[in-house]
């Protein structure tokens, strides 16, 4: 999986260094903004390189999980996924600004002629995502696309300008997802989208026909949590760690229970053959499934697909010559407003599909989420540790403590027998 | 003379059989990877790794979304017959 992600980001961005010579994208790769301290995550370079810009589409989880009765549609914010980034370099680019900040799609994303009626012909019957499309929209694009509505960026190392408009974009509303947290084992799997999921409405475009108005999306899916044994005072594994007096941490070596183990296990969990081990919290399972559900799907696979889809939608037009009444439009418009759906769904599923779920993946954020969790676990075994003077900073502290203050003095009642 | 699939199906067969033992409901798994240690580092021709995942994780249509995690990971031993949990999943 790893190295078929790998080949694939590759595979893109070449084809993706085609497109842009005429082609603006979006620049996410100096966007912290939605790391708790607005620094780049742990562990993720924050260079600005082509294949960089790419792979930042898949960075550590940002939002927290949203309230799980259902978020209202918004209109005219910013889509998420679709900031501008925070820092970027002064020295080695030319904005070139414009007056509006429309629209101008993401990386990898169609970008439209201001002219929209050019693409919208009676019975549009422009069908699903494909390649074709985007191929044929690319060839166009030097010729057609109407820059006043771009934000170009040239950046050093970059012989083509990238550009990024922001985007008035409704806010895919959740509904759910329905969460199991006393699962076998622990998923999450968004809803295939359908009719029901979109709102819609006709409106009249005067003599451009009938069109279509979106008004709404609705997205859902599944989330199990295989929940963490958590017996606070047994000193048996797997389990939840507890580092405090009768808890059930111990330095013992022979234990199960030992701090050395335990803290193993925990420090391995985001790393290449990782993953869940002995010790554990279910809050990090939890965090980790939520991660895929909030940055995964909602930022990286509706907010790249459904701004672009959205469009295609209100692109559809239908003949007033053809069907007198709202009511006739609305009927032929169904079908066509269907397939733009589909082909929504057919694309967020290939992002959803390609994004890395292993341990050690530098972007798989629902390890980075889980791993965040079990950090804290870290720190207070760590932290107990040195208290009953088990760990080597412990032991110093008590060599340099006046009067010892050894683990007696802390009251180790938890101690075990080969305690030094 | 065994075929040339026989020890990936004795691991297979072992590994399925293993499961409740662990805890674990064959039925709610569909096996998505087989390796043999003997290709490897460890070149231990006994060991088998096999990767399983959640049923309910995987699409019914080609192309469809496959779940991000329910991934469970079992070592088996054809020398000794022992299977293990792997360490892994979310």
């Amino acid at each position: 999986m790893e190295s078929e992600y790998a080949r694939r980001a590759v595979s893109v961005d070449e084809s993706g260094h085609q497109k842009r010579k005429s082609r603006p994208v979006g620049n996410k790769a100096a966007s912290h903004d939605d790391t708790p301290d607005g620094r780049a995550p742990t562990g993720l370079p924050a260079v600005a390189t082509t294949s960089t810009t790419r792979i930042h589409r898949f960075r550590a989880p940002t939002a927290r999980p949203p309230a799980k009765g259902a978020a209202k549609i918004s209109m005219n914010e910013n889509f998420a996924g679709q900031t501008e980034p925070d820092n970027p370099p002064k020295d080695d680019k030319k904005v070139v600004d414009n007056d509006e900040g429309e629209d101008v799609e993401a990386e990898g994303e169609e970008v439209e002629s201001k002219d929209s009626d050019s693409h919208a012909k009676a019975g549009d019957t422009e069908s699903s995502e494909s390649e074709t499309e985007d191929s044929k929209v690319e060839a166009s694009e030097s010729n057609n696309v109407d820059l006043s509505g771009v934000r170009a960026v040239v950046r050093t190392g970059s012989a083509v300008p990238r550009s990024k408009i922001k985007l008035r974009e409704i806010t895919p509303q959740t509904v759910g997802p329905r969460v199991d947290a006393n699962a076998g084992g622990s998923t999450c799997t968004p809803d295939d989208f359908t009719d029901g999921d979109l709102t819609w409405t006709v409106v009249d475009k005067g003599k451009k026909g009938w069109g279509v108005q979106v008004t709404g999306l609705t997205t859902s899916g599944q989330i199990n949590v295989n929940p963490t044994v958590n017996q606070p005072a047994s000193k048996t594994a797997p389990n939840t760690p507890n580092p405090v007096d009768g808890g059930n941490i111990e330095n013992n070596e022979g234990s199960a229970a030992d701090w050395r183990k335990v803290l193993s296990s925990l420090k391995r969990y985001h790393t290449k053959g990782g993953g869940r081990g002995q010790w554990h919290d279910t809050a990090a399972s939890t965090a980790h499934e939520w991660a895929h559900w909030n940055t995964d799907w909602m930022k990286n696979c509706l907010g790249a697909t459904w701004p672009k889809y959205r469009k295609k939608m209100e692109r559809l037009r239908v003949s007033k010559a053809t069907y007198h009444t709202a009511v006739a439009a609305k009927t032929a418009l169904e079908p066509l407003v269907s397939a733009k759906l589909s082909a929504m769904d057919a694309a967020a599923t290939k992002r959803w599909n390609k994004i890395p779920d292993k341990p050690g993946d530098l972007f798989a954020n629902g390890y980075l989420a889980g791993q965040k969790v079990l950090d804290k676990h870290i720190k207070k075994v760590d932290a107990y540790a040195t208290k009953k003077r088990w760990n080597l900073l412990g032991k110093v502290i008590e060599a340099v403590t006046p009067g010892g203050g050894g683990a007696a003095a802390q009251g180790g009642a938890a101690v075990a027998g080969n305690n030094p | 003379m065994s075929g040339p699939a026989d020890n990936a199906t004795d691991a297979i067969e072992k590994a399925v059989a293993a499961m409740p033992g662990l805890g674990v409901d064959p039925s709610a798994y569909r096996l998505v990877g087989v390796q043999s240690a003997a290709v490897t580092r460890d070149a231990d021709p006994f060991s088998w790794q096999l990767h399983f995942k959640l049923a309910d994780a995987l699409p019914n249509k080609r192309g469809g979304k496959v779940g991000k995690g329910g991934e469970l990971s079992l070592e088996v031993d054809l020398e000794t017959g022992q299977v293990k949990k792997l360490r892994g999943g979310d």
